[in-house]
């Protein structure tokens, strides 16, 4: 089923494209009625904040695991935003496991005034600084490169330019494996993914576009991540199992 | 559960249920692995694919070795409680300075008009009511002039003139 409005939500290799890709944006508004303003506020929504701020909470109240989670979810897009300063993928890695142990001994100190991951990637900037300096590089000032920008950095650029061969080649797969596997999703999935994973947008929304209850939009989303988690688990591992 | 964890990462889930799954997803090593997988493919969606989805063992081994920390709890108001605890708290200091003036306004009897006692003729029962509330006989109506005078806004010439041109005040 094609939601009414909806141009074309067919999935592209991002190794592909020149640019970072950018989900195609329906003509006229969303079906149902959804409007400029209503997507900004969607976009602006706290719900990511608050799900890092409850794990957050449970970290200070002793439980390590609550943390580990938030080092799963920021671990690569940390070492994105390092890249840009550090050229080494090893070095980047070790820089990014200091800046979480960094974090978790600061961790009382943190007040949720900001969202974590501002938080985590100023910590992070710093680590990185500090570690150029004792090493007797040039570390990049405050106006090559500031945490603030750190937010909205979400550009895979930086990441291409050092990675090696052989991380090129996995990342290739990867992104390959999941364009795959999005790719042979049957479409009722493959639009529920995408309208959540590419344009954001809440349950409740995608069920007003797709006309369904939001239990169904739940359902789909997570059959279709497990559908390509599958396809993924063969390549996962550990850090200790390559290193690069 | 695994469904609760994809709706956790949405930001789609009651904080009851949010927890329920926090706490299933740390405790168990298959539930991290899905988590860290479907972060991985959001990502590569967005044209960010990993390197590699290679768990950081490193880091989870160091984090083990580090002092458990304890924060102390803040009892931090949800912004709708405030909301609320704020209009109820508005709405009852309207109704008491409402209620206040109410009381103040009309029915004491310090604002009942003056009554004059008369200055006619002997034995008449007619007694006048003056019209306006008199000033009490402390405060004097010239008093008030004179310190409306002393308090004025608008200074006087002396203090606009430089001080060295300014006249010595003359010695008392």
């Amino acid at each position: 089923m094609r939601a009414k409005g909806m141009k074309n939500l067919s999935f592209i290799i991002p190794q592909e494209a020149k640019k970072p890709f950018v989900a195609p944006q329906p003509q006229g508004g969303l079906a149902g009625g959804l409007s400029s303003a209503a997507r900004t506020s969607i976009q602006g929504r706290m719900s990511d904040r608050e799900v890092d701020q409850q794990l957050v909470e449970r970290a200070q109240r002793g439980e390590k695991r609550a943390f580990e989670m938030l080092v799963l979810k920021y671990q690569r897009k940390l070492e994105r935003l390092l890249s840009r300063v550090i050229r080494d993928p090893a070095e980047i890695e070790d820089v990014a496991q200091e800046a979480f142990i960094k974090a978790y001994r600061a961790l009382p100190n943190f007040r949720g005034d900001s969202a974590f991951y501002t938080w985590l990637y100023r910590i992070g900037i710093n680590t990185a600084k500090n570690y150029l300096i004792a090493l007797g590089r040039r570390a990049p000032t405050s106006t090559e490169f500031d945490s603030e920008e750190a937010e909205g950095f979400e550009d895979a650029a930086g990441l291409r330019d050092i990675n090696t061969p052989e991380s090129e080649l996995a990342s290739k797969q990867i992104a390959q494996t999941v364009n795959d596997a999005i790719a042979a999703l049957p479409e009722e999935l493959r639009t529920a993914i995408t309208l959540r994973e590419l344009d954001g947008l809440s349950y409740e929304e995608i069920a007003q576009i797709m006309n369904c209850p939001i239990g169904t939009v739940r359902s789909r989303i997570f059959r279709a991540r497990e559908a390509v988690a599958e396809k993924l688990r063969p390549q996962l591992g550990t850090s200790k199992d390559k290193r690069w | 559960m695994t469904q609760e964890l994809s709706a956790l990462m949405d930001g789609e889930l009651e904080p009851h249920e949010a927890g329920r799954a926090l706490l299933a997803c740390g405790a168990d090593e298959d539930q991290k692995r899905t988590w860290f997988l479907y972060h991985a493919i959001g990502e590569a969606m967005r044209g960010q694919a990993p390197r590699s989805l290679a768990m950081p063992a490193d880091v989870f081994e160091k984090l083990s070795r580090q002092p458990t920390v304890l924060a102390p709890r803040r009892r931090v108001l949800e912004g709708r409680a405030v909301r609320v605890a704020l209009a109820a708290a508005a709405s009852v200091a309207t109704v008491g300075v409402v209620g206040w003036i109410g009381t103040q306004g009309g029915a004491g009897p310090s604002a009942l008009p003056t009554v004059a006692k008369s200055a006619g003729p002997a034995g008449s029962s007619i007694q006048p009511v003056a019209s306006t509330t008199t000033l009490p006989a402390s405060v004097p109506a010239l008093t008030v002039q004179e310190y409306l005078v002393a308090h004025r806004q608008m200074p006087t010439p002396e203090l606009y003139r430089p001080v060295t041109n300014r006249t010595p005040a003359p010695a008392r």
